[in-house]
């Protein structure tokens, strides 16, 4: 018997047991950056510095996630957020102070075709901040995502990619390092729909 | 030897049938035993006065013992909860709201005879499920209020409200015959710590460990046809010593017995194809519908009366035993090679003969009794535990004042207290006794009510 099989019978079991006392809140803490190798959510950039608007963008593979059989039946999703940590960390730095904008976006969505997946309308959180070269930057935020409650409730199976943009915007020199999903988080509270 | 895949889980629906019903009259039968509906007894922790009425089915040399006096009479309770229950009906409607299925398991735990003025916890806490490549946990705050820590035990062996006939000889020796329905069953649960944590703890599951869960189930049900023969033996003139037997036949419609083993091995990680091995195995014995069986046992008692003082040992089914001539064994397990995890159903043996063991009931009674005091004990050994009861009452006019308690079924202390007042052949008692009868761990507390009438 597969994990899968046993969820499918003791996850609605414990929502039942749970429901049949009622009142109660029904929490899910998807770990999704668990669920992404590390190659599919780290990203080396690399930027040759020599004068501002140059720029490194790249994006991860389209992976697929599948939330526990027969959740989505049990359950009404009322809220939804998103936890997300980037962790950036240069290697080589030559030249003087390089300042560089951050951009890092995580798509969601119940199709993994490529050319409709990194569309605006997938887009499930982002976040921007600022690096300099030769330090090491963390940046982190929890947003609502309250518009993929339909989405989450509606599939067992979604697909997620990450998309990452450096782009020099002052100084001159080399840089390259390693940028990290350290994070990725769903916060999700529902009810039991089951009565 | 036969085996078949079914593809559901659990015994056959005769056996199932079987257990479920036994299960759910011995759980009833349990409760309401465990329910003192004389508010005097409920008051003084539930012991019991030497009087035929609440010892004789323990130890049958009270079927002799004359009342003390004060001590006789009808008892007529008035069930204050089901009063509180008729005026308060919407947990009980499906299509209420307010509708609550851990409601009506409670009722039947805990028979609404009595006012509980403290609702145990609705259990509303937070249910958190916390999902990972490497980790999975499900953790609801209120499970530890459901699940038990120490291994579960709990039984019943009920043979009350039966018919009788029987006299007298001479005024020294009495005899009865008596047909009383007769129902044993035993439920017993143990969750490693492994599997405890995961459940009521809130750990999470982790990858290559092991969770287990142990339990047995069994109950049969039959008619008892008893002799009960009776009297006071000759002895010196302060005491009196009666003694009592009471063979009986055991005339038994069927039985079932079921183990239960399920052990889980995760693997390397909680999400792929082979992360988790999960091996339940059932046993199963039972009857295939109504079977007869017959067996015999033997009840004993002495009781021993001296001055104020009473003493008592009663022993129920003494070497007792069912025999079945026709049974069937099944061996369930999860099928190996399928990866839609059907259970196979295998046929061990067809009309195999079986003896369903009875263990032996002890009760051992005391109590003294004067013009002022009256306290009393008492101690019943049985197989799925030990029942102890400690009371007493002060009697001031037509006043008395009691105070008492016992040791319950989860082997914890509970206690109670409260007063009467007679009048010249009515009397009216009050009490006020803790207990953990919810099927949430924690205490409850019930007012009883009742007339006693001489």
């Amino acid at each position: 018997m597969n994990a899968r099989r046993l969820l499918r019978l003791a996850i609605p079991a414990a929502i039942l047991l749970a429901a049949a006392c009622g009142g109660n809140r029904i929490i899910i803490n998807l770990d999704m950056d668990s669920f992404m190798p590390l190659e599919d959510r780290s990203f080396a950039y690399e930027l040759p510095g020599i004068a501002p608007g140059e720029f490194f963008e790249d994006q991860s593979p389209i992976d697929a996630l599948q939330t526990p059989e027969g959740l989505n039946e049990a359950l009404d999703f009322e809220s939804m957020t998103a936890a997300l940590s980037l962790a950036l960390d240069d290697e080589t730095v030559m030249g003087s102070d390089v300042t560089m904008d951050i951009r890092i976006r995580v798509y969601l969505a119940a199709d993994d075709d490529p050319g409709a997946f990194w569309q605006p309308a997938n887009l499930l959180v982002e976040l921007a901040g600022v690096h300099t070269s030769g330090t090491t930057s963390l940046l982190e935020d929890v947003v609502d995502v309250g518009d993929f409650l339909a989405l989450m409730q509606d599939n067992e199976e979604i697909f997620m990619g990450v998309w990452l943009r450096v782009e020099q915007q002052s100084g001159v020199g080399l840089v390259q390092g390693d940028a990290v999903v350290t994070r990725l988080h769903l916060h999700l509270e529902a009810r039991e729909d089951v009565f | 030897m036969l085996a078949s895949t079914d593809g559901a889980w659990g015994p056959r629906p005769m056996a199932a049938a079987l257990l479920v019903a036994l299960a759910l009259l011995g759980l009833g039968a349990a409760a309401a035993g465990a329910i003192c509906l004389d508010a005097r007894r409920m008051a003084m922790g539930g012991a019991s006065p030497p009087r035929p009425d609440n010892l004789c089915a323990d130890n049958p040399a009270y079927t002799v013992v004359p009342d003390r006096g004060g001590e006789g009479g009808w008892v007529l309770p008035i069930p204050l909860g089901l009063l509180d229950l008729a005026g308060n009906t919407s947990k009980l409607d499906p299509d209420d709201d307010d509708f609550d299925p851990l409601y009506i398991a409670n009722l039947l735990a805990n028979p609404p005879l009595h006012l509980e003025l403290k609702d145990p916890d609705p259990l509303d806490g937070d249910l958190t499920l916390d999902l990972g490549q490497d980790h999975l946990r499900l953790y609801w705050e209120d499970a530890d209020l459901l699940i038990p820590e120490e291994p579960l035990d709990f039984g019943s062996r009920w043979e009350r409200l039966g018919i009788s006939v029987g006299g007298r000889f001479r005024d020294r020796l009495a005899w009865r015959v008596q047909a009383t329905p007769y129902l044993d069953g035993r439920v017993e649960t143990t969750f490693d710590d492994a599997l405890y944590g995961v459940l009521a703890e809130g750990d999470s599951l982790k990858p290559n460990s092991r969770y287990g869960l142990d339990g047995e189930g069994r109950a049969a049900v039959a008619i008892s046809w008893k002799f009960l023969l009776a009297g006071q033996l000759p002895s010196a003139r302060e005491t009196e010593v009666y003694v009592a037997a009471a063979p009986k036949l055991l005339t038994a419609f069927g039985m079932a017995d079921a183990q239960v083993e399920l052990v889980a091995v995760t693997g390397d990680t909680l999400f792929s194809s082979d992360s988790l091995d999960v091996e339940p195995e059932v046993l199963t014995r039972y009857t295939d519908g109504v079977a007869m069986g017959y067996g015999f046992g033997l009840d004993l008692g002495v009781a021993v009366r001296h001055g104020p003082w009473d003493l008592g040992v009663g022993v129920r089914d003494i070497g007792a035993s069912i025999h079945f001539s026709e049974t069937k064994l099944e061996r369930q397990y999860l099928e190996e090679d399928g990866d839609d995890g059907d259970m196979v159903t295998e046929v061990l043996e067809e009309g195999a003969e079986h003896d369903y063991e009875l263990d032996a009931i002890w009760t051992l009674n005391a109590a003294y009794s004067s013009e002022d005091w009256f306290v009393a004990g008492d101690l019943r050994f049985r197989p799925w535990g030990n029942e102890l009861h400690l009371g007493g009452e002060y009697r001031l006019g037509p006043w008395a004042l009691r105070a008492g308690t016992y040791r319950d079924r989860r082997d914890e202390w509970q206690f109670s207290g409260g007063g009467g007042y007679s009048f010249r052949r009515l009397s009216v008692d009050l009490a006020l006794e803790t207990h953990k009868r919810y099927f949430q761990d924690e205490r409850g507390l019930a007012l009883g009510l009742s007339l006693r009438l001489r």
